[in-house]
């Protein structure tokens, strides 16, 4: 009897619910007695009255006595019960192909550690400063522009004048407290001496009592409250006191410095009063002391004019930030003195995040989106590599997936298997990459230059993202066997037929090939600007010459002295001081006008000074008029050097003998140009050549061109330094290397785009490899038949070659146009650029082809040279 | 009871080597009632069983014991007591025929076990006893209604 001869139905939903949750060798009676009841009801008091009750009925039926459940007299299998025998059967299918696994394992590994390595480094950037614990409500005041009398100037400063934070209390009760953090010295590194021991440190910064209020840095020994209240108080880093002191303690000791107190004429020496924890290397703030404001000298005489600290400060939960920084203006109007201060008026102050700063400096999103960009590319190619790899095995699969079925196993349990033995894979994959990004950690950071510790893998975030990562990758490499393969008939796959998903796995292969030469075309396109910034003409000679920097305690005409005894020894060709380092980008800016200029807008020029030698000894060519010279006594205060560019954009034609003023035309003080230089590079390459402007001094820089052997060089000129420069360290730079500095961060981008470039072919071309390797064994048959019928070897190997050389020829197209259009981006950062070298996109290719054919064509040779009579036997 | 988690989906009850996946927490006092005295809604499906004998099945039941007490019974209270009293020893079960009323299901059928008919006598007798023992007059008057 079936149950749609029952004239009373029933609702049928009520009949699912039970079905779901009860046991289902109960579902039986417990079914028919809710049937047989509902009938009875029907009939008693009517269908609709029996439905409303019908609902009571079940929901008396779900209790836990009915539940699922297993029991020793009803048992029926969980997922979980199977699960330990699929792993059980994925480990032996692991085991047993060592070859294949080991392949897998590494490449896939191998993508993993590179994802992880910039899942660390997306983490390490975007929580800068994250860890300081007020880190929401510290900012940094910066300053955008600064009003003169004459007009406003855009300057983007990130600094403000000391003296800004003495008026915040008193008028801004929104601020709870500010710290300044500036150097009041001159000297790039401060020399301590505790006893007999002395060492130099650059990263020292003095800074007011409430830096330990607005920064969270611990100090574990010494008072928090009092450590830089009062003058020459110092707090150090454990590392720093541990190069001082070594295993003493340091709290309450006194260090002596190079930092000369002028008014007591002597050198400063500080108490010891905190050791504090290494900071954090995601910090702006990276310093190993910190020196109490108090032990500045200057801190009273500071009037708005120098715009010299970082002044970060912490605001009031409730404070209004736009409006705040806005208000900071109206102090200049308040306490601002014209007598003391007589060109600015005012500066405008903006509030900047703490942990927006580092995120500004650094390119902000569009280097986190291209990193996230590369760590997805490096994921799918891992992906679709392990999913070649996959597809090879394709043969060995099906037939297990033949025998399965014809022993009973139903589809879902082939899909569960299959997606086990991927997890598991990817998995130990994983296992493999942590241990390979353990191991290879320090060597991807020093090759970077970056610094990130294993500390930052233990973190929710980089965990998430692994597990993500295995999810992805275990889910892409298992459904290709899950879901199609557990489709083919038993029967048809166990005779050797198989489905072929040729489309879908030329896809693959084909995203992969454009991946490949996306990223090579990349490579080369960022090695030959890279280049090109090394080679590029900067208008002066930069090989063979050192920079030297005048010791503080010393004036300038000190120079002359050191320049006559070097210039004796044979080593040195020339020597010329300068203020600034060309290419170095330190030269000052401001305001200067010309005699004869076009337009009204107050135009910048760069502006410099070096002595009768400087042209000289940096090979820079006059275009026209003379250098300045001992004929010309005036050229020490009158007379002015230009360069091309300042003519062009002053459009002053002929420029010799007209008068160039700093500030606008209304200042007395004038200087008569009297040369014109040809265009050098005052800066990085980032940046274009702009209007320079020279005057006549002996400046702080020395530049000596060196003959000959640079080493020996470079011992005598030490002992002539130690002669006239007693007891100051002898520290010089030499010019290419200072330039190169300036293109760090582009160089770490090209060794980021190099590793990525050799990981990426591996793991893509170990996926080909495996595929190459299941194509031809597919093909053993064919091939043989060919042979037979009278192929040559040349022929089976073109013939089984021809459909991947094709595929690599079609990702070409796409994947030149986006890599071109990426790395124009990152080339938008450079003034100068290299030309676009249309010889790479070739040699990509050709070397993308070649790699190709020959691991095709390996797998082809295998295949051909086979004996037909061997592979034709058995069918 | 012992809790055991597993990776998978699902959690298991390990009780009396018996393991339950939990999917839903309910009714979980169904644990604490394993007891071997005879609760008030027991005894008196088990009277109704010993009545309808040997055509003695949940909904019978549940229509019978509707018609004496007066009050609407769910099916799924009598299944529970019956389950209960069979896993107590009180009853067994064997399944009957389909019928097309129960869509071509078939049905539990009960039957007391000495166990379960010692039981009722005990019962009874425990009722007897106390009933001879209640001196005259000492329940107040009433009208059966």
């Amino acid at each position: 009897m079936s149950k749609s001869e029952n004239p009373y139905k029933p609702p049928r939903w009520a009949d699912n619910l039970l079905k779901r949750f009860c046991s289902s060798e109960l579902t039986e009676e417990i079914l028919g007695d809710l049937h047989e009841r509902y009938a009875l009801k029907v009939q008693k008091v009517g269908e609709r009255k029996a439905k409303q009750q019908y609902v009571g009925e079940v929901w008396a039926f779900i209790r836990l006595a009915n539940f699922k459940r297993n029991n020793s007299d009803y048992y029926s299998p969980q997922f979980t019960d199977m699960l330990v025998y699929y792993l059980k059967i994925a480990g032996k299918n692991i085991f047993r192909n060592k070859v294949f696994s080991g392949f897998s394992i590494f490449g896939l590994g191998l993508g993993i550690a590179a994802v992880l390595y910039i899942l660390i480094y997306l983490d390490f950037e975007l929580n800068f400063d994250h860890f300081h614990e007020k880190a929401d409500r510290v900012y940094r005041i910066e300053t955008p522009s600064v009003q003169t009398h004459e007009k406003e100037i855009e300057v983007n400063w990130r600094s403000t004048p000391a003296n800004l934070a003495s008026y915040f209390q008193e008028d801004y009760p929104g601020i709870e407290a500010f710290v300044r953090v500036y150097q009041y010295w001159q000297q790039e590194s401060i020399e301590l001496q505790f006893e007999n021991n002395e060492v130099a440190e650059s990263a020292i910064y003095a800074t007011d009592a409430d830096l330990l209020k607005v920064f969270s840095i611990d100090v574990f020994e010494g008072n928090t409250k009092t450590a830089l209240i009062g003058p020459d108080k110092i707090i150090i880093s454990k590392s720093l006191a541990k190069r001082i002191f070594g295993d003493q303690d340091p709290i309450a000791k006194i260090i002596n410095s190079n930092l000369i107190n002028e008014s007591l004429g002597k050198n400063q020496s500080f108490l010891v009063t905190g050791v504090f924890q290494d900071i954090p290397k995601n910090s702006n703030i990276q310093a190993e002391a910190f020196i109490s404001a108090e032990s500045d000298p200057h801190l009273s005489d500071y009037y708005f004019n120098e715009f010299n600290v970082n002044t970060y400060v912490l605001l009031n939960e409730k404070a209004d930030v736009e409006n705040l920084a806005a208000s900071f203006s109206s102090i200049y109007d308040k306490y601002l003195n014209a007598d003391r201060e007589p060109v600015l008026v005012r500066a405008n102050h903006a509030l900047v995040p703490l942990t927006a700063i580092h995120f500004n400096e650094t390119g902000g999103e569009t280097y986190m989106y291209i990193f996230s960009g590369v760590a997805i590319l490096l994921l799918l190619i891992a992906g679709i590599s392990y999913v070649n790899m996959v597809t090879a095995q394709a043969s060995k699969k099906a037939l297990e997936v033949g025998i399965r079925k014809v022993m009973g196993s139903h589809r879902t349990e082939l899909v569960k298997q299959f997606l086990t033995e991927s997890f598991l894979f990817t998995f130990l994959a994983m296992v493999f990459g942590v241990l390979l990004l353990f191991v290879s950690m320090d060597g991807l950071n020093q090759m970077l230059g970056l610094q990130l510790g294993l500390s930052q893998f233990w973190q929710w975030s980089v965990l998430l993202g692994m597990l993500a990562i295995l999810i992805f990758i275990g889910f892409i490499g298992g459904s290709y066997p899950a879901f199609f393969l557990s489709a083919f008939k038993p029967a048809a796959v166990m005779k050797g037929k198989l489905v072929k998903n040729v489309p879908f796995r030329k896809v693959l292969v084909g995203v992969q090939f454009a991946i490949v030469i996306f990223v090579l075309t990349c490579t080369g396109m960022i090695y030959d600007q890279l280049q090109f910034l090394r080679k590029k003409d900067l208008g002066f000679s930069k090989d063979q010459l050192v920079m030297l920097s005048l010791p503080s305690d010393y004036e300038a005409d000190k120079w002359e002295v050191f320049k006559n005894e070097v210039l004796q020894n044979q080593f040195v060709e020339a020597a010329a001081t300068a203020s600034f380092i060309p290419g170095g980008g330190n030269m000052r800016r401001g305001p200067v006008s010309a005699e004869g200029e076009s337009g009204e807008v107050q135009k910048i020029s760069y502006i410099g000074r070096f002595d009768y030698d400087f042209l000289k000894t940096m090979d820079i060519n006059l275009v026209s008029g003379r250098n300045f010279s001992t004929e010309f006594p005036a050229d020490v205060t009158e007379s002015a050097i230009v360069n091309e560019q300042f003519v062009k954009d002053y459009d002053l034609g002929n420029a010799l003998g007209k008068k160039v003023r700093f500030g606008s035309k209304d200042n007395p003080k004038f200087f008569e140009v009297v040369g014109v230089v040809k265009d050098f590079h005052q800066s990085s390459l980032h940046s274009a050549i702009e209007p320079q402007m020279f005057l006549f001094r002996n400046s702080d820089m020395l530049a000596l061109k060196i003959k000959q052997d640079v080493s020996a060089g470079m011992e005598v000129i030490e002992k002539h330094w130690a002669e006239i420069f007693p007891n100051t360290t002898f520290e010089y730079r030499f010019l290419d290397d200072a330039l190169q500095r300036a293109y760090e961060a582009d160089q770490v981008r090209g060794k980021v785009f190099f590793t990525l470039s050799i990981i990426t072919i591996i793991i893509s071309f170990m996926g080909l490899f495996g595929l190459a390797s299941y194509l031809s064994k597919q093909r053993i048959k064919e091939v043989g038949i060919r042979k037979v019928l009278g192929a040559s070897v040349g022929d089976l190997v073109v013939m089984m070659s021809r459909d991947f050389v094709l595929l690599v020829l079609i990702a070409a197209l796409p994947a030149f146009i986006t890599a071109w259009n990426i790395v124009n981006i990152w080339l938008e950062n450079f003034a100068f650029r290299t030309e676009m070298n249309y010889l790479l996109f070739g040699l990509v290719l050709l070397f993308t082809l070649l790699l190709t054919f020959s691991i095709t064509a390996l797998h082809a040779l295998q295949t051909a040279h086979l004996n037909p009579a061997k592979t034709l036997k058995y069918e | 009871m012992l809790l055991r988690g597993t990776f998978s989906f699902g959690t298991y009850l390990l009780y009396e080597n018996r393991r339950y996946t939990i999917n839903l927490i309910l009714n979980i006092d169904i644990f604490l009632m394993r007891r071997s005295d005879l609760g008030e809604f027991e005894e008196v499906v088990l009277l109704t069983v010993a009545v309808l004998s040997p055509e003695a099945y949940s909904v019978a039941v549940a229509e019978e014991l509707e018609e004496q007490l007066g009050r609407m019974i769910t099916t799924g209270a009598v299944h529970a007591a019956l389950q209960r009293l069979e896993k107590k020893g009180f009853l067994t079960s064997k399944m009957g025929e389909a019928t097309q009323e129960r869509g071509g299901r078939r049905k539990r059928l009960f039957s007391i076990t000495v166990a379960g008919s010692r039981m009722v006598h005990e019962v009874r007798e425990v009722r007897n006893r106390l009933w001879g023992r209640i001196g005259p007059d000492t329940l107040p008057e009433f009208n059966m209604g």
